[in-house]
């Protein structure tokens, strides 16, 4: 609450400012305006780092245990503040631009691919009023919003002028676009049977039952996941990134701050999925069976989702081009036309 | 009408589409080819029966399709030419065997486009239905994938009907702005009612004029006919040359007379104008054509022409009977000559002029139809062609001055029909008059002979014995529905 | 959005209207640059991302006018027609610069130029003339928030235009079959390619 205090503190001094100024009260009411547009973008651009820096710890640290090593643990209690230092380190170094790149596209990728990191958060259910923005279209402006990422992916791959970039680029949009249908039609039964595309009255619906108690939530649960964790480029499904095929994918040339937003918009992405999925799923801030609502839920919910991906990523090997993408439109995407068709069936049955 | 009473109209058009699905699903299952073929020249015969000529009109699915005599007239004719279309493929030899079951399908997919268009009275139906059969037609034209030609004709005419189309859709989009509404009849009484200027509207007329003057090959819409005809599989040219170019005709006929009577005098001058240029133009560049896909292509841009002077003249009876006879006996003579162009080309692999001299003496009924076809389509006195020519000609006269163009038109007839006879009987003579360089055997498949033998049997019928069709065109276009 | 800030209810519709005035400019000054840009630039990439920044701007247009779904679904399709387009271009062009920085020819440049003054002209005198005062819908914007957005946009699709939602389907199996067909690689059932 400190922090939107500060905010409010913010606002009130530029409104104060201004009129003491001797504006007139149509360009204090203009400037006051800009400054809160400019605190709620920094509000939430503050909120996804600290987010992003301490999953960036928390990967490390999982995959240490994973790996029978420690992890992080020499900065901080627990290492808990080496990501700081990470982000301290990212920050000073010198930005390399390489010469063939192709200035402007190259330019804006990384600032591109964090804008729809930002506005999903804009749909966060955190606890019942609580969600910044219920929006009628919660569910599909977020699906709407994360579809632009691949654009600034594509951008990076593209501007970089280097092969392994631009193939990296490539695969991106070829698996990113194959498996945003699957992820969608996933959660298409939900929107069904909640009869609402909102946050809020998806979770209001799952108030007793979540929607993975019966078999047609656990199918759509499991293709939300796994399409989910395609469209974040996460690990079994990080080939456009994959390491010992591409150097880094579309960002093997970027580096210091560019790298760190990178960085940064897919570990937000990952918060975004995780959410979807415990707000759809797992009946976001309910407890199941009435046993109590809170944000806490929410929150462990998502961080278990989280956790959940982390764990793919030190289990499962990468998969190659050719079976990620019969993987998703032969495997995925008719099962999931059967489960619509299924809850479609049922639902006219019941009624 | 509402959804659930529409449906007992759109019958003919849900056979087709079936049809259509079950050849695609059959496809799979039957190796025999030729037998899809015959089933889904079953499928679009089987639509006919459902289809009332003789119906008094119904808006149906809320005002989005018509169904009227004029629609039905044109689903008759969809019908006729795809049926002939898919008979004359069966022993055309350039396509692929192990796609033909789709190649079927596809055309029947096409006939339901047709339908659609015939009828359509909403604008967004008319861009839908549009889009269907062009989207069709690129597929086809660019059937033959191992052919280069064949795949340069469709980029030509996707790109062609792609920018095409948005014109129209760009038009389209301020009228829905202006008026509010998609469909021909709100549009309608909105300029019935309101001052709109006429200066605007000419703007968007020519916006959704660019995109029919597409589908029927008028003039600054043309260049894309001789490439794509040429490089077409030829019984695709044969339906591009007849079938869309119909139903563009209904279309343009449909939306000129229906949404923009109010400004009847802008383009039925408009029209006017460019009647006689594409005639002019289609007629003078035949003649140095030395391809017979061209040169027929250029014919059909000079056709195209006739048939636009009916339209531009409009309201009156003649005018429409005069259309619908045109386009029945152009069916008719111009899918002849594409039989022989087809059954030519099997043997001689060419549809090179030189290559078709003293066809009389290797092949002579084929020559005596060929120049049967082309007597007709130059409009010689007792052939069917020439009552087409004599039905435009008239309403072009008949309407006197209320188009400022019809008597310009009437010569502009006149003069091309000269022009048109020369190119034709030069086609003649080569057949007649030059000797031929080998006597190769001309094979002639049962398939191709049948439809020769319908064209040639109606085309000599409707010579002589036209008044049955003629009555019965007339009480078509009689019903036409305005509002 | 509320915001618990400005005590004051005037203040706070005054500053709502100045923070959509913001968004609105920033939106119609990406729309116009993008739009431009598409048109301008000779380097297909650019064309395509001018395009796409156009595409969301008009996107945020209607989130402004109160249409979401239709803002929802603008992005959705065009984020994903745009990096079809991108992969068309890299993949069917040679992106080699010299030929990319061929002079437009000057005849279409004219002529272009000449169409879209004229319809430039015809956009302001619709709007000069009064034209927009056309007929109202029969959907207002109180019916449809009395009823909610998806819920309209759900009635008018498969009642009134149920029949174009079909034949929008056909036109895709239709396209379905057309791309199977001609993006096959083998000519012959076991043949030798």
């Amino acid at each position: 609450m400190s922090l939107l205090e500060l905010t409010d503190k913010l606002i009130q001094w530029v409104s104060e400012m201004a009129r003491t100024q001797g504006y007139s009260p149509e360009w204090a009411g203009f400037f006051t305006a800009i400054a809160i547009m400019l605190a709620v973008g920094g509000f939430v651009l503050g909120f996804i780092s600290v987010v992003a820096m301490l999953l960036i710890w928390m990967e490390r640290k999982v995959s240490g245990h994973m790996q029978s090593r420690i992890g992080p643990n020499r900065v901080g209690p627990f290492g808990l503040f080496q990501s700081i230092a990470d982000a301290v380190k990212l920050l000073l170094k010198e930005d390399i631009a390489p010469k063939m790149v192709d200035k402007p596209v190259w330019w804006l990728a990384p600032i591109i691919i964090v804008v729809p990191a930002v506005l999903s958060f804009l749909c966060f259910p955190f606890h019942k009023g609580w969600i910044p923005l219920d929006l009628n279209l919660g569910l599909l402006f977020i699906m709407a919003i994360g579809s632009v990422s691949v654009i600034a992916i594509f951008m990076a791959g593209y501007g970089s002028n280097n092969k392994y970039s631009l193939i990296g680029g490539m695969r991106t949009v070829a698996q990113i676009i194959s498996y945003e249908v699957p992820a969608i039609l996933a959660i298409v039964p939900v929107v069904m049977l909640a009869g609402s595309l909102s946050f809020g009255q998806i979770i209001e619906a799952q108030s007793f039952r979540w929607n993975l108690f019966s078999l047609w939530g656990i199918v759509s649960f499991i293709i939300y996941v796994i399409s989910g964790t395609a469209e974040i480029n996460r690990t079994p499904f990080d080939i456009p990134e994959a390491e010992s095929e591409l150097v880094a994918g579309y960002h093997t040339e970027y580096s210091g701050m560019k790298f760190a937003l990178f960085f940064v918009a897919e570990y937000t992405n990952m918060v975004i999925v995780s959410m979807i999925a415990s707000a759809v799923f797992l009946g976001g801030y309910y407890l199941p069976f009435g046993l109590g609502a809170s944000p806490v839920w929410m929150l462990l919910k998502v961080f278990a989702m989280i956790f959940l991906l982390m764990w793919f990523r030190w289990t499962f090997p990468r998969l190659r081009v050719d079976q990620m993408m019969i993987f998703g439109w032969k495997v995925l995407l008719p099962i999931s036309f059967a489960n619509i068709a299924w809850v479609g069936i049922w639902m006219a049955l019941k009624l | 009408m509402n959804v659930i009473q529409s449906f007992p109209y759109i019958y003919p058009e849900l056979i087709l589409v079936a049809g259509g699905l079950l050849l695609v699903l059959l496809d799979l299952f039957i190796s025999n080819k030729r037998l899809l073929g015959y089933g889904a020249i079953a499928v679009l015969l089987l639509s006919l029966l459902p289809m009332n000529p003789y119906t008094h009109g119904a808006e149906i699915f809320n005002g989005m399709l018509i169904i009227d005599r004029f629609s039905c007239f044109f689903k008759i004719f969809t019908v006729l030419v795809m049926s002939l279309i898919i008979l004359i493929s069966q022993d055309y030899k350039s396509l692929m065997e192990k796609y033909r079951g789709e190649y079927y399908s596809l055309l029947v997919f096409l006939a339901f486009g047709m339908m659609l268009m015939a009828s359509a009275a909403n604008l967004l139906m008319l861009q839908l239905s549009i889009e269907l059969v062009s989207l069709t037609s690129y597929l086809l034209v660019a059937f033959n994938k191992k052919d280069a030609r064949s795949s340069e004709a469709a980029l030509k005419y996707y790109l062609v009907g792609v920018i095409a189309s948005s014109i129209m859709l760009y038009g389209m989009t301020y009228l829905y702005g202006l008026t509010g509404s998609l469909s021909f009849h709100d549009i309608f009484s909105y300029f019935r009612d309101g001052t709109a200027d006429s200066v605007v509207i000419l703007v968007f007329m020519l916006m959704i004029m660019a995109g029919l003057g597409f589908k029927i090959a008028m003039v600054p819409f043309h260049w894309w006919v001789p490439d794509a005809y040429e490089g077409a599989p030829t019984p695709i040219t044969a339906f591009l040359s007849v079938g869309s170019k119909a139903v563009g005709f209904a279309v343009l006929y449909r939306t000129f007379m229906m949404v923009f009577p109010a400004f009847y005098s802008d383009w039925s001058s408009l029209l006017g104008v460019l009647a006689i240029v594409t005639m002019t133009l289609g007629n003078i560049v035949a003649v140095s054509q030395h391809n017979l896909k061209r040169l027929l292509a250029y014919s059909s841009i000079a056709h195209a022409g006739y048939i636009l002077v009916g339209v531009a003249i409009g309201y009156t009876n003649w005018a429409q009977e005069a259309i619908l006879t045109y386009l029945l006996t152009y069916y008719l003579m111009n899918l002849g000559a594409f039989i022989i162009l087809i059954i030519v080309s099997n043997t001689l692999n060419s549809d090179e002029l030189e290559d078709y001299s003293g066809l009389a003496q290797r092949a002579p009924g084929l020559a005596a139809c060929f120049a049967l076809f082309l007597l007709s389509l130059t409009g010689v006195p007792p052939l069917a062609g020439f009552f087409g020519k004599y039905y435009i000609f008239a309403a072009a006269i008949e309407a006197g001055n209320s188009n400022p163009f019809s008597y310009w038109m009437a010569v502009a007839i006149a003069i091309n029909s000269v022009i048109a006879a020369y190119y034709y009987f030069r086609v003649i003579r080569q057949m007649y008059l030059v000797e031929p360089e080998d006597m190769g055997v001309i094979r002639q498949p049962l398939t191709l002979k049948l439809a020769l033998g319908l064209m040639v049997f109606f085309t000599v019928t409707l010579s002589l014995y036209l008044s049955p069709v003629a009555e019965f065109i007339r009480q078509t276009s009689s019903m036409l529905t305005w509002y | 959005m509320n915001f618990p800030f400005i005590p004051d209810e005037e203040d706070r519709i005054m500053i709502e209207g100045y923070m959509e005035q913001i968004a609105f400019l920033i939106l119609a000054l990406f729309a116009v640059v993008g739009g431009l840009i598409t048109v301008t630039h000779r380097h297909p990439i650019y064309c395509a991302l001018g395009l796409i920044l156009c595409f969301l701007s008009i996107s945020g247009f209607y989130a402004m006018l109160g249409a979401p779904f239709l803002a929802a679904v603008q992005v959705i399709i065009y984020a994903g027609s745009i990096m079809t387009l991108f992969v068309f271009v890299i993949m069917l062009m040679d992106l080699t610069r010299e030929d990319l920085k061929m002079p437009p020819s000057k005849f279409s440049t004219v002529v272009a130029s000449f169409l879209g003054f004229v319809l430039l002209l015809e956009m302001l005198m619709i709007i000069g003339g009064g034209f927009l005062t056309g007929k109202m819908g029969s959907w207002t914007p109180e019916k449809v928030d009395s009823v909610g957005h998806t819920r309209v946009l759900a009635q008018v699709l498969f009642t009134e235009y149920l029949y174009p939602f079909e034949i929008i389907s056909f036109v895709l199996v239709v396209a379905l079959v057309g791309a199977i067909l001609l993006g096959k690689k083998k000519l012959h059932l076991g043949g030798k390619e």
